[in-house]
């Protein structure tokens, strides 16, 4: 593979041509080793990457491709085992555990394939949550929050629990969540993996649009045709390295 | 089968086996532990209750006890003694003479009951030589008048050892005495009652001394193992030279009703205070287990749905269940056991607390040492109480895991 | 407070582990409250019937007879005392006493009593004596002239050794402060049953003046006994007293171990005059510790277990939480505060259903006899029979709900420390 081959510096991997211009996100060499037992699995073999701001880019791959460890890394709930990583010029691999919590609620927004949601609190509170970590007066997280619920369509289950409401109802939620801080980026593990097909296309409709109307960064991991066909860019993990990449940064 | 599989799932979940079996095990342990210091002070108090009185049964002559009067005495003593030493249960019968009466010295004067003993025998009961602060013992003394008091009472006299001390008191004739001791021996116990109103000498020098050559104020009995307080005093009622003479026959419960009533009050707070450690013991046993069923009725609901049918998972829960209380009881009893044995060995001296004087129904407990003791039937109802809780509160949950469906079942208990 | 909010509502989603978490709580608050009230009901009893008939709540002595009496350690009994001590800040009243040991005889019988002279309006005013009249009437201020005999109250152990009821007479004898013996003929006209044991059993109360003669202390007296106003000011009172009578408030130490002197006035608090019940309350209220330590225990168990078992079914809730942004101090508060919800709830639980039972006990009593068919007992002294009541002051009522409350909070430590060291990725991927 290349990679290994190439100078250190400088663009080695599919279509970099934002790097120099100001990535937002930039993965250098990145690999990530897990110790299981006296087994050692490698999970990221070197990864070199670059997302530029406003991108809407799939990650796609098998299960146990690194999809979600590269995910983890970039938004600092894994640490790499060497390589650099680099999100808004800030440098994230060495960041401790409250540091990476300030870094996520300013910069990363998560959403996860389940369980994204506090079963105890309301589609309206579970939205505001992020804006009240960062100490948003109560008026003020109103103003952003219903807004955005209405505007994806929740307009009338705010005040549902998550076990009231469906699967895809429950993803916008957490959209709603993640963007209510308006972070650079969004991260999101597989967020259709638990819906069926036209609920997926929904959801990746709603997300293209934010992404067009907010210049909000998406980087997702998925193995749904439905989502991949929607992304404006692909890029193929297999093996713990980027295969292949399709499509157009932007 | 259901058995391996329940004690594979017990392995796979290992935290919470644990969080579930220690709390099982802590909360029983600390009931056995509690049982057993209750148990034993209520023992160490019927001991220190039939010491206090003079024995666990009492002879006097008829109406003494009540009235404490000098003229109130035993008079053919030694027949009497015989009798009673006879008897069926008795171990030890211990004779005495009681004087109430002032000591003085020259600095002044202080009441006191005089006792009038036989060391040999007042050993079986209790030993006053082990106080012994100065001088020397009844059993070492060649004086014929020797007089030990307590060390209060020696300071408030300014007496000194070989000092002579006069008695004054009423014989049995009703006349006021007076009889010349020499101070021979100093208590100190540190016990308040003791010190300011102890004062013993050998039964002859108080027969001399209040004229009551061949009679007795008072036999404390002993009873042997075996024999119970009740049995020994109806015994020495019946016997031939006890009947008809003049003498009242009770035990300590009859001597001294004011310890009885405290120690059954006692027990009765004793009793409350279990039960409470109990319910509270019961709704933490109880809802750890249904707890950890209802976490694995989700789980259920899953197999459930894969085919497993409704009686399979009840009897399955009920088979985990079964095996955790008995690693529950298991380390419960271990843990339980050792604080018993710990207790017992160390104990807590009431005394540590700086109290000297701790009156109860005229017996001191200040020397009191809390330890523990074991009443094996309250301990296996114990058992049996908690494995009835815990296996109790998986019934329910089991039931309704056989019964819901699975859609049901991953939503319940929420 | 949105932590509160997730915490009670965490609570309220699973009913049926709260509940039992709650009830558990509960019961052991109640039981606190319940056995705190009833402890302080014995001990203020106690102490109450320790100190009311013999001691007051301040006593002034001489130096002397403080440290070891005797009748002829004796001081004045000027007219301007009594008036100066009533003007002392929290003083209610004073009773002057001639306080010596004596012989008392009837027939053939003869015991050692505490002969106690006493005015017989202060005395009243002073102690509950009168309450305790078992038969016959209190001495009377303006007795029969000589050569009537003098009246006398006995405690019913006194009466009943000897045998005599009221109208009997009685023969006394003592030693008098000159060196003299003292005996006059007594007639019984009272018996009191205090339940000071020490007063039933051996104190015989007799005219001041009669006293005064017989012992030939003309205008002297051995013992003043106060009763403050307030029970709890004892020691102020007691300085205030000292101050008053320029008195030292403890018994000077000779160095020679010489008896001190006779010309010097004590003021004593009844903690000074009567240690060992000091001794028995302080040992009394830490022993609230032990039974603190065992109920509590197991009830901390119950909340430990509800918090572990809750924060390992609800790992993967936090480790998202934790992936949008909270920070694990955060995360922490956050669990330490439903342990405190948990803690608080039941403890308020608790403490309503204890206040109610308690309280019912405070205005009924709890009648011993349920536990025993004996009567009473004795304890340091006093004897409780009947009912006893349960005492709800401030610190029964909040003392047990503040101790759960903590144990609660340091409870919650552990479980809240675990799930703030939640690593958030492999937690939500489910593999933790």
């Amino acid at each position: 593979m290349n990679e290994h081959t190439a100078p250190s510096n400088g663009p080695r991997d599919g279509d970099v041509a934002t790097w120099d211009n100001g990535a937002l996100i930039r993965v250098r060499d990145l690999t990530r080793v897990y110790h299981q037992g006296t087994l050692e699995v490698h999970a990221l073999r070197g990864v070199n990457l670059d997302v530029g701001e406003g991108e809407f880019t799939a990650l796609s791959g098998p299960s146990g491709s690194g999809k979600t460890t590269l995910l983890n890394i970039i938004g600092v709930l894994d640490h790499p085992t060497s390589g650099s990583v680099k999100v808004d010029g800030v440098d994230v691999s060495t960041m401790n555990r409250g540091e990476a919590a300030d870094f996520r609620l300013a910069t990363a927004g998560f959403i996860f394939q389940a369980y994204n949601l506090v079963p105890v609190l309301t589609a309206y509170e579970n939205a505001e949550f992020t804006l009240m970590l960062k100490g948003v007066s109560r008026s003020e997280r109103r103003d952003r929050v219903v807004p955005l619920l209405e505007r994806v369509g929740l307009a009338g289950m705010m005040d549902r629990k998550p076990h009231e409401l469906s699967g895809g109802q429950q993803q916008r939620v957490a959209i709603v969540r993640a963007l209510a801080t308006e972070p650079k980026i969004i991260l999101a593990d597989e967020p259709t993996a638990n819906l069926d097909s036209e609920t997926s296309a929904e959801l990746l409709d709603l997300m293209l649009e934010l992404n067009r109307d907010l210049n909000t960064t998406f980087l997702f991991s998925t193995h749904d045709p439905v989502v991949i066909e929607r992304a404006r860019r692909v890029l193929k993990l297999l093996d713990g390295r980027v295969a292949d990449s399709v499509g157009q940064a932007a | 089968m259901t058995w391996r599989m329940a004690w594979r799932n017990l392995w796979r979940h290992r935290t919470r086996t644990l969080i579930m079996t220690s709390a099982v095990a802590f909360s029983y342990a600390l009931f056995l532990v509690s049982m057993g210091m209750g148990d034993n002070g209520h023992a160490q108090m019927l001991e220190a209750a039939a010491e206090g009185a003079g024995g666990d049964v009492l002879v006097h002559a008829d109406g003494y006890w009540d009235n404490r009067s000098s003229d109130l005495v035993i008079r053919n003593a030694q027949t009497v003694l015989n009798a009673v030493e006879s008897a069926a249960g008795v171990e030890v019968a211990i004779p005495r003479v009681l004087v109430n009466g002032l000591v003085s010295s020259a600095a002044g004067n202080r009441p006191v009951m005089l006792q009038g003993i036989v060391p040999e025998r007042e050993i079986a009961l209790q030993d006053y030589a082990e106080d012994l602060e100065a001088g020397e013992f009844l059993t070492e003394s060649t004086r014929d008048d020797p007089l030990i008091l307590g060390a209060t009472i020696v300071e408030k006299l300014k007496l000194e050892l070989g000092d002579r001390v006069v008695l004054t008191a009423s014989d049995p004739e009703g006349e006021v005495t007076r009889a010349l001791f020499h101070l021979t021996g100093i208590v100190e116990t540190g016990l308040p009652e003791t010190d300011e109103g102890l004062a013993l000498t050998t039964l002859d020098a108080a027969q001399t001394a209040v004229a009551m050559d061949g009679m007795l104020t008072q036999i404390g009995v002993i009873v042997a193992d075996g024999a119970t307080p009740d049995s020994v005093a109806a015994a020495i009622h019946a016997a031939a030279d006890v009947q008809g003479n003049g003498l009242e026959v009770m035990t300590w419960r009859e001597a001294i009703p004011e310890m009885v009533a405290f120690i059954e009050i006692d027990d009765a707070f004793l009793y409350i205070y279990i039960v409470v450690i109990f319910a509270v013991v019961a709704f933490a046993i109880a809802n750890t287990f249904l707890m950890a069923v209802m976490e694995r009725v989700r789980e259920f609901g899953l197999l459930n749905a894969l085919g497993l049918r409704g009686g399979g998972v009840a009897r399955l829960l009920l088979a985990e269940t079964v095996l955790m209380t008995l690693l529950a009881l298991a380390v419960g009893f271990t843990l339980g056991y050792s604080g018993h044995l710990a207790m017992d060995h160390w104990g807590i001296p009431v005394g540590g607390w700086g109290v000297e004087d701790m009156e109860i129904s005229g017996a001191n407990f200040a020397d009191l040492v809390m330890r523990s003791t074991v009443n094996p039937g309250k301990w296996i109802m114990a058992t049996l109480a908690v494995a009835l809780i815990t296996i109790g509160s998986a019934l329910y949950p089991a039931y309704k895991a056989s019964s819901l469906a699975p859609s049901e079942a991953m939503r319940f208990y929420e | 407070m949105i932590s509160a909010t997730i915490g009670f509502r965490n609570l309220a989603r699973n009913r049926w582990r709260s509940s039992l978490t709650l009830g558990g709580i509960a019961v052991s608050v109640a039981f606190m409250v319940w056995i705190l009230g009833f402890m302080e009901g014995w001990l203020v009893e106690m102490v109450r019937g320790a100190t009311a008939v013999e001691t007051g709540q301040v006593q002034v002595h001489t130096a002397a007879f403080a440290e070891s009496p005797r009748a002829d350690r004796s001081f004045a009994l000027e007219p301007s005392l009594l008036r100066d001590l009533r003007a002392v800040d929290g003083v209610e009243s004073v009773s002057p006493r001639i306080r010596l040991f004596g012989l008392i005889g009837h027939e053939e019988k003869s015991q050692v009593a505490q002969i106690m002279g006493v005015d017989p309006v202060l005395e009243a005013q002073t102690t509950p004596i009168t309450d305790g009249l078992e038969s016959g009437r209190w001495l009377t201020d303006d007795p029969p002239p000589y050569p009537a005999p003098r009246e006398v109250v006995l405690g019913t152990g006194v009466a009943r050794q000897l045998r005599v009821g009221i109208g009997d007479e009685l023969v006394i004898f003592f030693e008098a402060a000159d060196g003299s013996l003292g005996n006059d003929l007594l007639e019984v006209v009272g018996i009191v049953r205090t339940g000071n044991t020490a007063v039933d059993r051996s104190a015989v109360y007799m005219n001041l003046a009669d006293t005064q003669f017989l012992a030939a202390l003309d205008g002297e007296i051995h013992e003043l006994t106060i009763r403050t106003k307030n029970f709890v000011r004892t020691e102020q009172t007691r300085d205030a007293v000292a101050a008053a009578l320029g008195a030292r408030t403890d018994i000077p130490v000779e160095p020679d171990g010489e008896d001190p002197p006779n010309d010097v006035l004590v003021a004593r608090s009844w903690q000074q005059i009567m240690p060992s019940i000091d001794q028995v309350l302080t040992l009394s209220r830490q022993s609230y510790l032990v039974t603190y330590l065992l109920i509590y225990l197991v009830a901390a168990v119950g909340i430990l277990n509800t918090q572990r078992m809750s924060a390992l079914e609800r790992r993967r809730e936090f480790g998202v939480l934790m992936a949008i942004g909270m920070r694990p101090r955060r995360m922490f508060r956050m669990i330490v505060t439903e342990s405190l919800v948990l803690g608080t709830l039941g403890g308020v639980l608790g403490t309503v259903l204890g206040v109610a039972v308690t309280w019912y006990h405070s205005v009924h009593g709890l009648n011993l006899g349920i536990f025993t068919d004996q009567g009473g007992f004795t304890w340091m002294g006093v004897a409780f029979s009947g009912r006893i009541y349960a005492i709800l002051n401030t610190a029964v009522v909040i003392q047990p709900v503040l101790v759960m409350v903590f144990v609660a909070f340091l409870v919650g430590l552990w479980p809240a420390l675990k799930s703030a060291r939640i690593d958030p990725a492999p937690t939500i991927a489910g593999r933790t």
